[in-house]
């Protein structure tokens, strides 16, 4: 219980870095970097010893600090909730944030740069903001962190500000982002103000719920019909159903700008102007995930909405189809990094819509880390490259950079999901779950499951044809520049986080092997135990936050219901794992045959115009663009005429009638004192006349 | 007895008169007399009016706005004074600069 | 041949049509109110010599003749001292404001200096009258 005290240290200790590198960075002599190794490092230890206390069974749902005390409804609390979900992505947060502190050090300390106590001040702040993020245990402490995480990503991103490009990158992540964030508000406020509270998970003191949680009140009114003390369904004349649909989709706005999903994806490859390990740190691993965490986090209110499902499958698998197709062309190692991080998004939130929690947040966790290892061996290769990314002139690194290749293989094999490594399991359970859901669910959902799973299919091809395409032309071959024949070695700080991670990669798959466990009945499905909780009782009955619950709603509500049309169980799995694997060897062997050789061709030109659609990302940046300037500017044009010619103009005309007035009034003042002897005499002459008639003195 | 309301129209006369002075003359010297002239109308009254009760106080509050007229007269002639020396005319309607 | 300066004296009568309808309205008050009887001091009532007792401070019945009877008369007292302060007090003031400063001296009545004549200080406009 004692690490829960300590807890609210884990936010602080970077918060306290980030402090520290702004005011003190330049007298550090890494410019801060120590101080944020050294935080991130502290709250990486506080954060096993929170895991670990939870592993025991413990959970915490309590507010720490009240912001402002004055109504009930609008108190801004910040509280802690740690159970297993939010201890799983501390880890993977704090692990991330160690890693690419230390990375930076190989990578801005060395190569010189200048303005570092910004950068370790913005990484700090970051982290800490992240880190608040994920323990936040009501929304309105979600939603701050949220956008303060928007706002380190824009100061990250643009660090390098005296370019043209990193500023604009930063403005139109902030602006996409901003754009979801803005329904995600709308949606904060319709949940307050339907539920009267932002708790993710009641909050019980001694045995009894001394603060109910929204998701519960959801829940307890459309299974139970208990919308007596909702107002709000009477106000917008919907059903309970219907409205908590509409909040839930509201709220996907955010998560949809925040993990670049389909259509506010656009930022994320602009995201990549900024310095590497920031990249590896913020677009890879962690804030892109601070989406799909909400949604997990919040759960049990998504899980009785079919709509809301529906979305989020379809929207994912889209993603997931859609971003892999752009990556195929790409000619610089982060854009394909960057395209890869937003298919693989695509398919944690169709893991999510189509009820698999547990495949997305495995996915979840194994993405983090293969995704940020392949950025940092991304960075490793630029350092080497002096900064130049074209795969095109790059080739045959691999002898000159043993620990990077190896590493960086090992993240490939497991995103293109090839057995044994992390991504084959997690990306399985997730095809594998959306199919069985697909067959299981009846109507329009079941179909809905099957289509957004036919993407996320084909999907899988892709993903390998790219990710070996990428690695066959950085490292593969003969050099194809002057820079790729005498790269610059890198040091320890380098390749020590991509040994960690290059383990972790192939291992961390291993948490929960699910088929292994359908076919031989062994109990390693360790995820799978660390997110159900005990059957009966403990924090499951406190929180209300663990599988078995969503399970339960999923069957209720939207009846979404596993079948094995296959061949029972294991014919299903088997055959899901198969044709995913297939899937993949046939992506990665497409692109061995392409572009394994001495002297690659760029096969892309073969595409003809396809390929310049998908070098154009499906002209959707252009679109964007032409809805700021075709759509929003001429109606902003419109209201500031009527702003300014109505709204001043009464304004305006009621102070023109007082000068008007006045400037002709004012003429009585003549000067001549007769004149106001006169005035003076009609007016007693008048009062008296008035007085006399009224009061009868005539 | 004369009845109070003759000696009310009376003064009312007197008092009338002194305000005709008033709006009509532009001599400054004319217009103080007129103001004298409504003061003693004001006089008239009071003294009518002691008759009236049977009581002096009436009479005692016309010696006051006696006493004080002359002494408003005094403070006057030094202001037509003034007057005359800033604007070099003692026609009321030529000192006509405290105006919009 | 000189000719002395003409004050207009003709006023505009217009405005003294406002006093005339003061007239009317006040007397028409006046003619329809009806008082009660004067009720006088009674015969005989000799107010000059009550006065000159109250101020020399004796007792009216000293004074009186046959048939003649006092009347209060204390309150003129406070009316004579009063009326004494004032006076002075405008007296005073009367002086002040006839001034003239003259090369820091101040110039009173009936002492002439040859600097009177261009001491024709106008707050506004010089000699002559600057009509706005």
């Amino acid at each position: 219980m004692a690490a829960f005290t300590y807890a609210p240290a884990i936010v602080l200790l970077p918060f306290v870095s980030f402090l520290v590198a702004l005011f003190a960075g330049d007298r550090m002599p890494k410019g801060g970097a120590l101080a944020g190794i050294a935080a991130t490092g502290g709250s990486l230890l506080l954060s096993i010893w929170v895991a670990l206390t939870v592993a025991g069974g413990e959970t915490f749902n309590e507010f720490v600090y009240t912001w402002t005390a004055s109504v009930e409804a609008l108190q801004l609390r910040f509280g802690l909730l740690l159970d297993p979900l939010s201890a799983l992505m501390l880890l993977i947060v704090c692990l991330i944030s160690f890693l690419v502190h230390i990375f930076s050090l190989g990578y801005m300390n060395d190569e010189g740069e200048t303005g570092l106590p910004r950068y370790y001040a913005g990484l700090g702040l970051f982290t800490a903001s992240m880190l608040g993020f994920v323990v936040a245990n009501n929304l309105l402490m979600a939603f701050m962190f949220f956008e303060l995480v928007g706002l380190c990503s824009y100061l990250l991103i643009g660090f390098w500000f005296r370019d043209d490009g990193p500023p604009s990158a930063a403005k139109k992540a902030f602006l996409v982002t901003r754009f979801g964030d803005y329904f995600f508000l709308i949606g904060v406020v319709g949940i307050f103000a339907t539920f009267g509270t932002g708790l993710f998970a009641p909050i019980t003191e001694g045995g009894e719920v001394v603060a109910e949680s929204f998701p519960m009140l959801a829940e307890h009114a459309v299974i139970d019909g208990e919308t007596a003390g909702i107002a709000m369904l009477e106000t917008v004349g919907m059903g309970p159903q219907a409205w908590f649909t509409v909040l839930g989709l509201l709220v996907l706005g955010g998560v949809i700008g925040k993990s670049a999903q389909f259509p506010l994806h656009t930022w994320l490859p602009d995201a990549m102007e900024g310095p590497t390990p920031v990249s590896a740190l913020i677009h890879a691993a962690t804030m892109v995930a601070a989406g799909v965490y909400l949604v997990a986090r919040m759960y049990g209110f998504y899980a009785i909405s079919p709509t809301a499902l529906a979305v989020i499958a379809l929207i994912g698998g889209f993603t997931a189809l859609f971003a892999a197709t752009m990556g195929l062309v790409k000619q610089e190692i982060k854009q394909v990094l960057a395209y890869s991080t937003i298919s693989q998004y695509g398919y944690m939130m169709l893991a999510l819509g189509s009820g698999g929690y547990i495949a997305a947040v495995f996915h979840l966790t194994t993405h983090a880390v293969f995704k940020a290892l392949l950025f940092l061996g991304a960075g490793s290769v630029i350092i080497a490259m002096h900064h130049n990314e074209n795969m095109w002139d790059m080739g045959g690194l691999k002898q000159r950079m043993p620990v990077t290749y190896w590493t960086f293989l090992a993240g490939s094999l497991a995103l293109a999901g090839i057995v044994p490594f992390a991504g084959f399991w997690s990306k399985d359970e997730v095809l594998y779950e959306a199919l069985i859901h697909g067959f299981g669910t009846e109507g329009g959902l079941g179909t809905a499951y099957l289509v957004a799973y036919a993407m996320g299919l084909l999907a899988v091809f892709f993903t390998g044809f790219y990710t070996f395409r990428m690695v066959y032309l950085t490292f593969h071959g003969d050099a194809r520049s002057d820079t790729a024949r005498d790269p610059e070695p890198v040091h320890w700080n380098v390749k020590g986080p991509l040994t960690v991670l290059g383990i972790l990669a192939t291992t961390v798959g291993f948490i929960n092997m699910a088929p292994v466990k359908k076919l031989t009945g062994a109990e390693i499905d360790f995820l799978h135990k660390w997110l159900n909780g005990p059957e009966e009782g403990g924090w499951p009955a406190l929180l209300s936050t663990d599988l078995h619950h969503y399970e339960e709603l999923l069957h209720e509500v939207p009846h979404v219901d596993p079948a094995y049309p296959l061949g029972g169980e294991t014919g299903t799995l088997l055959v899901s794992a198969a044709v995913s694997l297939g899937l993949a060897l046939a992506g990665v062997l497409v692109a061995r045959s392409l572009y394994a050789g001495a002297d690659p061709v760029e096969h892309t030109d073969k595409l003809g115009g396809l390929k310049t659609l998908l070098m154009h990302n499906y002209y959707q940046d252009e679109y964007q663009v032409w809805l700021a300037t075709g759509v929003t500017y001429p109606l902003a044009r419109v209201m500031n005429k009527f702003d300014q010619g109505v709204v001043d103009g009464v304004v305006n005309g009621v102070s023109s009638v007082s000068l008007f007035g006045g400037s002709r009034i004012r003429r009585i003042q003549s000067g001549v004192v007769s004149n106001y002897a006169t005035l003076l005499t009609l007016g007693l002459v008048l009062l008296l006349a008035a007085f006399g008639i009224m009061g009868g003195w005539f | 007895m004369i009845p109070a309301e003759t000696y009310l129209l009376l003064s009312a006369a007197v008092f009338c008169i002194g305000l005709f002075g008033i709006l009509t003359r532009r001599n400054a010297l004319i217009f103080l007399m007129s103001v004298e002239l409504m003061l003693n109308a004001a006089n008239i009254n009071l003294v009518a009016f002691s008759l009236q009760h049977g009581n002096l106080t009436g009479q005692v509050f016309s010696l006051f706005t006696m006493a004080l007229a002359a002494a408003e007269v005094a403070i006057g002639i030094g202001i037509i004074l003034v007057l005359y020396r800033n604007f070099s005319d003692v026609d009321v309607t030529k000192a006509t600069t405290m105006r919009w | 041949m000189t000719t002395k300066p003409e004050l207009q004296t003709e006023g505009s009568f217009v405005a003294g049509l406002a006093a005339v309808a003061l007239f009317v309205v006040l007397g028409a008050v006046f003619i329809g109110v009806s008082f009660p009887t004067p009720a006088g001091f009674g015969e005989g009532a000799a107010i000059t010599k009550s006065l000159g007792a109250a101020l020399f401070d004796i007792a009216p019945s000293a004074i009186m003749d046959e048939g003649e009877t006092a009347v209060p008369g204390e309150g003129f007292l406070v009316v004579f001292e009063i009326i004494d302060i004032v006076l002075v007090a405008a007296l005073v003031g009367a002086v002040m404001l006839a001034r003239r400063e003259v090369a820091g001296q101040s110039v009173t009545l009936g002492v002439e200096t040859k600097e009177d004549e261009e001491m024709a200080v106008a707050a506004d406009g010089g000699p002559g009258g600057d009509d706005s």
